[in-house]
């Protein structure tokens, strides 16, 4: 083992490997350093990858050269397609995994990789010289030097995790936390705060009566999530979920049992996730609600395991099995694995610039849950993020900077690093505001400049695409030209001209047809042709999602007043109220200018600029 | 300098009548230091200061002149004033030289003179009403009429934005649903279609409507305009002339003799109009009319009612077919004229008369007065950058309907997204939570 490197990465997790990964691209020699080499790529919650826009950034991140979506694609055992019937804009893919298998190819890959160097140990302390990142102090006080460090360590800082009375110092279950780098940390004076998330138990699969619950099968027609992904998994040899609900008399059994709860003894202070709320807090907050739905999702398909979707908890562990075994198929369940909570230290993200870098210190960057993220996508797309960004900066370059209508690793990025996080960040497709354009099927189109400029493919596959970009463009402007055959028309109607981009319009068009009468060509790759289909539909209203973006841009010559008081606007963060006192811009125009201000924060300010609220609107002699 | 750069925390000073001789004038004065700048003009030992909101007195002003008069002071406290902030009004008698002066001597003493619409400005800084309200009250300032005065008023009390306020809960509902079903399939019923784009139907049907007497109560604001077209030399500067009563178009039985616009105001009852005769519509060689039948037709389209002229002896041509078909039937009036010269064509709906011997002009008048009695109940006064805003929002909520027949339902979500962002704006209202915050406090979702 050497001891000087380009790039260190602290943390094994999915943002660790892909930054890693990101920075061995740029020919840099990245150390990871990680507890436990087995845990790297652990799924701490449960086995499966993507979802709404979470499938997104796995093609985003795999687009950019990533490895997320080529070990989902390998370790898959089943495949859905979510709203499938909604349109191509919020179409998402998500997989269940051999849990078991996921960490082995992820290790597999990272070992395979020359520039990186695995390190077994305990990252400790971050060393500073004069003022600039120096190197990493282990736990065994040895020295790892480098140019940059990204910091990657999820759930880890001041981890503590908690079952029912029991609370433990743990990152994961069984895993210890880093408390040494959290408190490094704090004396280097980065504002740190607690968040909290939860797991549900593992339950043995033989201790389940499947004929009392409903069965959900995979699809059969989706696409992986590589590129370089060729074989499907055909829908016969796909592991099925199975759903049952909670009831009533689960809900009594927690309700009478809260006391018990870590959560409610002041024992967690941590804000958790309202996406992902724990039956604790399920009971409580919508009393009305007589039952949740819970998934069950096997994990793997030789594992005697099941994992027991939406029932999260920090309760006693003799307390869980009583509380499962209140529910339809599991009334005769065995645990395997104690459902617990757990809370950690994260930064505030507005620490951050636009590198993921923190601010005042070059070379140190942050990716990942430590962020105030949760999700495995969300981490990997931070860790490609701040693994290329890290590599620029050592080689002087400038940053890669994506914007947020090209991808939804710049909105998760533009949201927490202008807004913070006030708990665990996730990505849906609601806070695009481009998101009819940023796709699952177009993220290679999106990111190919990208990954072209900096290498993150290889050639061949970049010239592929080139070529495929060059025959779509060829063949878009021919569908827009060319009159379709007599045949196909009476899906165009006038006063629309009956070219091959309008009738792709119609709901009942059909690419094949299109073929059939030798308007098209049989020979398309399938890139080509679908691309043509999905943009004929969504052309127009991208350019309307568009156009509404400038609309924003027409009220900037607004003007400040000078000394203008900020810290009345609603809506805004306290980052940008101070980002606008340090610049004290004159109009609007300006004000949108500086950097990490996002349009919300300038419509706040532009309307309180207008009128303000709250003030009695009573006029008395 | 445009009214935003002025200072905020001033002391603004300004003669609030017209300037014109009258029996009492009033100056007011707003501010943090209205109190001791007003002190300054006045004699005695009055402790103005002392005085809370709600009183006024009887006071001898001095001009710092050597002159004095007798007033009265009203006070006003922040915030309970029209301004938000200390505000004082002197009534003086109404000599434009006594208020110019007393304007001066406040001004001397540390008061600035205020820009026009300052008052009401500040008033929508400091809370007191918002900015639909704002323009509003310049409406009800500028009320020509019994109509446009309600109009406005109604703007004032907040009407309007009740009324958008009432549609955007609606649309917000549609769209809480939409996110609801997309970011959690697993936990929400799909909404169909069809279902979307029946309920899209009323509620674009009820924004249509609500731009429609946004533009009622503007128009009502201005006072209508009424322009009279048709083809060359069909008597059009002759009804002109017959309904105002005066001679302001020249009058010649050759045709294309008007060639610019000829405006003149009128009366209807309790309406104000402007009354609008133009070029007579026709291709033709002459450079200098075809630029008057191009202004024709610009007016054209902007007009709230539309006098057709046809000469009642003549066959219809081409030319007036094609103009007749522009223009909506809500908005028009065929008028067959010439009556007097017994050869009539029978026309449905229109109305017969003979600008030349005045026959049949009564009941024109009549016509005239029902088209322009709008409901004035339903017409409320709106500030152009909020009728923008609604329209904005109905190209919205037209995209949504588009993308429901192409069945592309998350086109359709993300149309009327930024139909309620729009209409939101309208009201001068910013969100500052997502969407997806509300629904997640709404429902218990996961996975």
């Amino acid at each position: 083992m050497s001891v000087n490197y380009d790039i260190i990465v602290v943390g094994g997790g999915h943002a660790g490997i892909e930054a890693a990964n990101a920075s061995s691209k740029f020919g840099h020699k990245v150390a990871l350093i990680t507890f436990d080499l087995s845990a790297i790529g652990r799924l701490s919650c449960n086995p499966a990858i993507g979802g709404i826009a979470k499938s997104n950034v796995v093609r985003e991140v795999d687009c950019l050269g990533g490895l997320m979506g080529r070990i989902a694609d390998e370790t898959a055992i089943q495949y859905r397609v979510l709203n499938l019937r909604k349109g191509a804009a919020v179409r998402a893919t998500r997989s269940q995994n051999e849990r078991s298998d996921y960490p082995k190819t992820a290790l597999r890959y990272l070992r395979a990789n020359p520039n990186i160097d695995l390190i077994e140990a305990e990252a400790a302390y971050l060393v500073f010289r004069n003022g600039n990142f120096h190197s990493v102090r282990l736990a065994s006080g040895e020295h790892i030097f480098a140019k940059a460090v990204i910091i990657a360590t999820g759930t880890f800082l001041g981890g503590k995790i908690f079952t029912g009375p029991l609370t433990r110092a743990a990152g994961r279950l069984n895993e210890p936390p880093s408390n040494l780098l959290s408190d490094s940390l704090n004396a280097e004076g980065f504002s740190l705060k607690r968040f909290k998330t939860g797991t549900p138990p593992r339950i043995l699969a033989n201790s389940i009566d499947f004929d009392k619950l409903t069965r959900q099968d995979g699809d059969d027609d989706y696409r992986p999530f590589s590129i370089e992904t060729k074989t499907l998994l055909s829908a016969n040899k796909q592991i099925p979920c199975w759903i049952t609900r909670t009831n009533e008399k689960t809900h009594e059994l927690v309700l009478n049992n809260l006391g018990l709860s870590p959560l409610f003894d002041n024992r967690i202070v941590g804000k958790g996730p309202r996406y992902c709320p724990s039956i604790e807090v399920k009971v409580i907050r919508f009393p009305d609600n007589p039952s949740h739905t819970i998934f069950l999702e096997p994990e793997g398909i030789n594992s005697r395991e099941f994992y027991v979707n939406g029932i999260s908890m920090s309760l006693p562990a003799e307390l869980q099995v009583e509380i499962l075994r209140t529910i339809p198929g599991l009334t005769r369940c065995e645990i395997t694995q104690w459902a617990y909570a757990v809370e950690y230290d994260c930064i505030d993200p507005t620490q951050l610039d636009e590198r993921l870098c923190i601010k005042g210190i070059d070379g140190v960057f942050f990716a990942g849950q430590v962020n105030g993220t949760s999700g495995y996508e969300e981490a990997a797309g931070q860790g490609i993020f701040a693994g290329i960004n890290a590599s620029l900066f050592i080689e002087d370059r400038p940053p890669f900077i994506l914007s947020r209508s090209e991808s939804y690793i710049a909105v998760m990025l533009d949201d927490i690093l202008t807004r913070g996080a006030d708990e665990p960040y996730r990505l849906f497709t609601s806070r695009s505001e481009f998101r009819l354009k940023l796709r699952e099927d177009n993220a290679i189109w999106r990111m190919l400049p990208y990954s072209e400029r900096y290498g993150l493919l290889p050639q061949d596959t970049i010239d592929r695409y080139k070529r495929f970009e060059e025959l779509y463009n060829y063949e878009r402007e021919r569908f827009a030209k060319d009159r379709i055959p007599e045949a196909l028309r009476n899906l165009v109607s006038s006063p629309n001209k009956p070219t091959g981009l309008n009738y792709l319009k119609h709901p009942d068009a059909r690419f094949s047809e299109l073929v059939d009468y030798g308007y098209s060509s049989a020979d398309f790759p399938r890139e080509v042709s679908e691309r043509l289909e999905i943009e004929a539909k969504y052309e127009g209203f991208i350019l309307r999602e568009e156009n509404r973006a400038v609309h924003y841009s027409s009220m900037l010559g607004a003007h400040i007043p000078e000394g203008f008081d900020y810290s009345h606007v609603d809506g805004l963060s306290s980052e940008a109220k101070e980002r606008f006192i340090l610049s004290s811009p004159k109009t609007l125009r300006e004000a949108s200018e500086i950097s990490g201000i996002t349009p919300s924060a300038i419509l706040a300010l532009y309307i309180h600029l207008n009128c303000k609220k709250d003030v009695s609107r009573e006029t008395s002699l | 300098m445009g009214i935003f750069d002025l200072p905020r925390e001033d002391t603004i000073v300004a003669i609030s009548t017209p300037l014109g001789r009258g029996a009492l004038g009033i100056v007011r004065i707003s501010g943090n230091h209205a109190t001791e700048i007003s002190s300054s003009a006045i004699r005695g030992s009055l402790d103005l200061a002392a005085l809370p909101g709600g009183s006024a007195k009887v006071v001898s002003i001095d001009f710092g002149n050597g002159l004095t008069d007798g007033g009265v002071v009203t006070v006003w406290r922040a915030p309970k004033s029209y301004t938000g902030e200390d505000l004082i009004e002197f009534t003086i008698h109404g000599s434009p030289f006594l208020l110019e002066e007393l304007l001066r001597r406040l001004v001397e003493n540390g008061a600035r003179a205020a820009a026009p619409g300052e008052f009401t400005l500040r008033a929508v800084l400091n809370g007191k009403m918002s900015l639909s309200e704002a323009g509003a009250v310049d409406a009800m300032i500028g009320a020509i009429d019994l109509y446009s005065a309600k109009a406005a008023g109604k703007a004032l009390s907040g009407e309007l934005n009740r009324r958008i306020e009432r549609f955007l809960s609606k649309l917000e509902e549609i769209e809480f649903a939409g996110v609801a079903q997309t970011e959690f399939p697993e936990h929400f019923e799909d909404i169909s279609i069809e279902k979307l784009a029946n309920s899209l139907d009323s509620t674009e049907r009820e924004l249509s409507a609500l731009i429609e007497n946004a533009r009622k109560g503007r128009k009502l604001a201005k006072g209508a305009q009424i322009v009279i077209a048709g083809t060359p030399n069909v008597g059009k500067s002759t009804l002109a002339n017959a309904l105002s009563g005066a001679e302001s178009s020249i009058v010649h039985h050759l045709p294309g003799t008007t060639r610019d616009i000829v405006e003149t105001n009128i009366r209807f009852g309790r309406f104000e109009a402007s009354l609008v005769d133009t070029a007579g519509l026709r291709e033709c060689a002459d450079e200098v009319e075809n630029i008057g039948v191009t202004k024709a037709r610009a007016r054209l389209f902007a007009a709230d009612l539309v006098l057709f002229v046809i000469d009642g002896s003549e066959p219809f041509s081409p030319e007036e077919n094609r103009a007749l078909e522009a223009i909506e039937d809500t908005r028009r009036l065929v008028v067959v004229n010439k009556i007097d010269l017994g050869r009539v064509r029978r026309i449905q709906d229109a109305i017969e008369v003979s600008a030349l011997t005045g026959e049949g002009l009564d009941s024109l008048k009549e016509k005239i007065s029902a088209s322009l009695a709008v409901p004035s109940e339903e017409a409320v006064w709106a500030g152009l950058w909020q009728i923008e805003l609604l329209e904005a929002a109905k190209a919205c909520l037209e995209g949504a309907r588009e993308a429901c027949k192409m069945e592309l339902s998350d086109a359709a979500f993300a149309e009327i997204s930024s139909a309620v962002q729009f209409l939101r704006e309208s009201v001068g209202r910013v969100e500052n939570r997502d969407i997806i915050e509300r629904v997640l406090e709404g429902f218990c979702v996961g996975k």
